[in-house]
């Protein structure tokens, strides 16, 4: 994942295995080196870049996908992910780390994603007939089966973005309240009142359901 | 009921705060949830979404570099424009220093203790796991082709291939081009190759799983697909290309050096002499051997000798068919379907059905034609000069019959009873030989010397024979003497359109061009080439600067013309300007959708899509323009306008998005 969290351990490379066979290593941080990579991109190096990108494509894509759900989409938004990174990276100051930074684009690109995706909802619907729409949305989404990710994603869509992404952070990536509050740069207390609001709105989109 | 609403809602609401409920809270609900199925499946519910969408794949080393492969072009722009000018520092230049020593120390070290140097296949034992038994490669295997494409003189194996459709590649079959020539093959699983410009290519062996190519000289371009379980080298007189599955280009000077540029995924370039290091040359980066390996960016050059094989890849082999285009004169520009193809004498794949083709060269006639659908078919032209003359003077060369001889026209007399009529004879035929000087020096005499009534025929056929060697000044002048000497007369008037034309495209002279054009479309007499006049005369306008006069040009064009040949152009022209000048998008569209419709594949079909999506986009109709960036990138994805084209994709995406701190 782009950023440690309570599950992934310590932030340097791990050469445990070879500390147990008596090779010497020098421990190299990761931070260091992701550093390293940064200062070469912000002068224009794309190998330094190619580099970065690898480092970081499984964490970028494991993050789009949880945000906007698996699909076709998650490839293009990754590569807009990377690009807009090459293109502001001479603005990165280096304040926060390189993958906190990675993230809040990644979360950017996905919540545009997201605002697209439910504007173009409301046009389809306001330009589709109405009760074809109503048909369309029962046919897709049958009440009782909830075991698909899509269907996981559609009630997920009723959330706002906050809410959602608190919700995602903390049920599926397994960060903790002070992880996401650093993630986010938000108090603690906000985001747990997130998580408790986002938790209540399923609820309530689920009852919602069954009483239809 | 009430009661029972009362405590679904405090059920849902522990629900929703089950981490943090008592001892007490928790049995309470789970009695609930026993009781009541609606909350019972509330439940269930939430607990599938708290569990998360499942296991998320990783992404393969293959998608991880088609991705990365994909955005490269983008990223290398943005590198290139936001490079500085780099200070010159003293501590750079006393590292280089310090590196140049090493590297003398370590050459001098080198050089005085011989050490095995690594050869070639020790390089590529470890990367290439095929096991290559020695006699497949003595005996190779055959490999039978087809011929995309065979313009002007090639060899195969010594012989010419001109006329042929298949080809049959072994061990050891050489092919040789002669300069200017092309050929475009393609064997096996849709592997394509195209040689150019002098090339010497042969085949060096060919197994089932290896193919290795030898290229002497001359440029190539492979599209080698990775699915076909073959690994395929090249082999130039510098360095070795290997690669399992790309589109990439390779060009030998010889004696000097080879370039090696990559179009889509990678190839390893190893440089034949010396010690130096493999080389991983990745899409869009190119490499020169021998000296020091260095990677740049792709140039256009590269792109357009990799366009050649990616237009022949359009058409499968179920739906082809080999056309033949021969005749005279040779060297005729072959269009079909608004697409040059290349230059006779052409041997060419298309695709079935019937397709329309244009041949044109300069000082004669466009020769129109449309082919059937045979499945294999032979275009003999035989092209005419460039001005349509009166059939009245047209007489054949031979002696016409008896009875048509009584029914001759009184002018034909006098024409016969002219002097320079036999002189005029023999220039056309010098002409139709191709004797042009021989025939200017006779039709000058017949200027000169007649006065009857094949005077105007003499001075058209020597206004042609001026424009066929080049001399178009002259041949404007002739014309226009034609012109001034019976104004109302049908030559006359197709005179104007030649003027008209070799002013525009030849002399450059838009004044002279525009009151040519003009004439005639104004002249009572008309003609069949009234539309290209009208349609010439707003090109003009346009080349002049006077866009509005243009927009007007065009805009009455498409109204006196609406179903003319060359409408489909008049309206992507009329919805250029409307975007540009007036700001009218939506008109813009229409005009131009009209002729991305009619002309799909027309070069200028990209900037017609392009410009849907900008009027799209400022008309807010941003999932319309979505729609078509789509459309776009599917069609064109190495289009010129890809990179603006995924700015506006990016605008929309993100409201925060600042062509101003994008623009660089």
């Amino acid at each position: 994942m782009i950023v440690r969290n309570k599950k992934s351990g310590d932030d340097t490379v791990e050469v445990g295995v070879l500390e147990k066979i008596g090779v010497p290593v020098k421990k190299v941080a990761k931070a260091d080196r992701t550093q390293r990579l940064v200062a070469r991109c912000q002068a224009g190096d794309t190998k330094a870049f190619k580099l970065l990108f690898e480092q970081h494509v499984d964490g970028v894509h494991r993050h789009l996908t949880l945000l906007i759900g698996p699909g076709p989409d998650v490839d293009d938004l990754l590569q807009l992910v990377f690009l807009n990174v090459f293109q502001s990276i001479t603005r990165f100051r280096g304040q926060s780390s390189f993958a906190t930074w990675l993230f809040r684009i990644t979360a950017n690109v996905a919540h545009q994603e997201i605002r697209l995706k439910r504007r173009l909802k409301r046009l389809n619907s306001a330009v589709c007939d109405a009760s074809k729409v109503q048909a369309s949305a029962t046919e897709s989404t049958p009440e009782r089966n909830l075991s698909t990710q899509q269907q996981i994603y559609g009630v997920l869509d009723q959330l706002a973005w906050k809410k959602r992404e608190t919700f995602i952070l903390y049920t599926y990536e397994g960060y903790s309240l002070d992880e996401i509050a650093q993630l986010l740069g938000s108090s603690v207390s906000t985001i747990g009142s997130r998580l408790q609001s986002a938790r209540r709105e399923i609820v309530k989109v689920l009852g919602g359901r069954k009483r239809r | 009921m009430r009661r029972l609403d009362r405590e679904c809602r405090h059920a849902r609401r522990d629900l929703a705060r089950q981490a943090e409920l008592n001892v007490v809270d928790q049995k309470r609900l789970d009695v609930h949830l026993n009781l009541c199925a609606d909350c019972r499946q509330v439940a269930e519910d939430f607990a599938l979404i708290t569990a998360g969408p499942g296991p998320i794949e990783t992404v393969t080393e293959n998608n991880q570099r088609r991705l990365y492969n994909q955005i490269a072009p983008a990223i290398y722009e943005i590198a290139d424009s936001t490079k500085k000018p780099e200070r010159p520092r003293w501590g750079r230049w006393v590292f280089v220093v310090a590196v140049s020593a090493a590297s003398i120390a370590v050459g001098l070290a080198l050089f005085f203790s011989p050490a095995p140097v690594p050869t070639v296949e020790g390089k590529l034992a470890g990367r290439i796991p095929i096991a290559i038994p020695d006699n497949i490669i003595e005996e190779g295997i055959s490999f039978h082709g087809l011929i995309d494409r065979c313009e002007g003189e090639v060899l195969v194996d010594g012989n010419s291939s001109g006329d042929k459709r298949d080809i049959t590649i072994r061990k050891d079959t050489r092919i040789v081009l002669d300069d200017g020539s092309r050929f475009t093959f393609h064997v096996g699983d849709l592997t394509r190759i195209a040689l150019f410009g002098e090339a010497a290519w042969h085949l060096t062996a060919s197994t089932e799983t290896y193919l290795e190519m030898q290229l002497d000289r001359g440029r190539l371009v492979v599209d080698f697909d990775a699915d076909s379980g073959r690994v395929l080298k090249v082999v130039t007189p510098d360095s070795i290309v290997q690669v399992t599955g790309t589109l990439f280009t390779v060009e030998v000077h010889p004696g000097e050096m080879t370039q090696v540029g990559v179009l889509h995924g990678s190839v390893e370039v190893v440089p034949r002499h010396g010690s130096a290091q493999m080389v991983a040359v990745s899409e869009g980066e190119l490499t020169t051997m021998p000296g020091d390996p260095q990677i740049v960016p792709l140039s256009d050059h590269q792109r357009m000798m990799a366009a050649e094989i990616q237009m022949m890849s359009e058409y499968s082999d179920e739906n082809t068919r080999t056309v033949r285009f021969d005749g005279s004169p040779e060297r005729v520009k072959v269009e079909v379907d608004g697409r040059v193809l290349g230059i006779t004498p052409l041997t060419m794949r298309l695709p079935e059905g019937p397709v329309s083709y244009t041949l044109t060269a300069p000082g004669m006639e466009p020769y129109v034609g449309v082919l059937a659908g045979e499945p294999e078919e032979e275009v003999a032209f035989s092209m005419r000069p460039a001005i349509d003359y009166e059939p009245t003077v047209h007489r054949p060369i031979t002696a016409p019959r008896a009875k048509k001889r009584a029914r001759r026209h009184r002018r034909h007399r006098a024409a016969e009873a002219d002097p320079g009529w036999d002189l005029f004879k023999r220039a056309r035929a010098a002409m139709t030989a191709g004797d042009i000087p021989f025939a200017i020096r006779l039709l000058e005499q017949v200027v000169e010397e007649s006065s009857g009534a094949n005077f105007d025929s003499a001075l058209a056929l020597l206004a042609e024979c001026y424009a066929a060697i080049g001399e178009y000044r002259k041949a404007a002048d002739s014309f226009d003497r034609i012109i001034a000497m019976d104004p109302d007369s049908a030559t006359a008037q197709n005179a104007r359109y030649e003027v008209g034309r070799l002013a525009m495209d030849r002399l450059n002279n838009l004044k002279r061009a525009h009151k040519a054009f003009t004439a005639y479309v104004e002249s009572p007499r008309g003609g069949a080439l009234k539309e290209e006049a009208y349609y010439s005369l707003c090109e003009l306008d346009s080349r002049k600067g006077a866009l509005h006069s243009a927009a007007r040009c065009f805009d009455s064009f498409l109204k006196s013309f609406p179903n003319a040949h060359r409408a489909p152009d008049a309206r992507l022209h009329r919805g250029a300007f409307y975007q540009e000048l007036e700001n009218r998008w939506s008109a813009a569209e229409r005009d131009l959708m009209a002729f991305i419709k009619a002309k799909p594949r027309h070069p200028r079909a990209e900037e017609a899509r392009y410009r849907v999506v900008l009027g799209r986009y400022q008309m807010r109709d941003e999932r319309g323009a979505l729609r078509m960036i789509d459309n776009y990138l599917s069609k064109h994805p190495k289009g010129q306008y890809r990179l603006r084209v995924r700015r506006i994709r990016q605008a929309i995406l993100n409201p925060n998005f600042s062509w101003k701190n994008d623009a660089k």
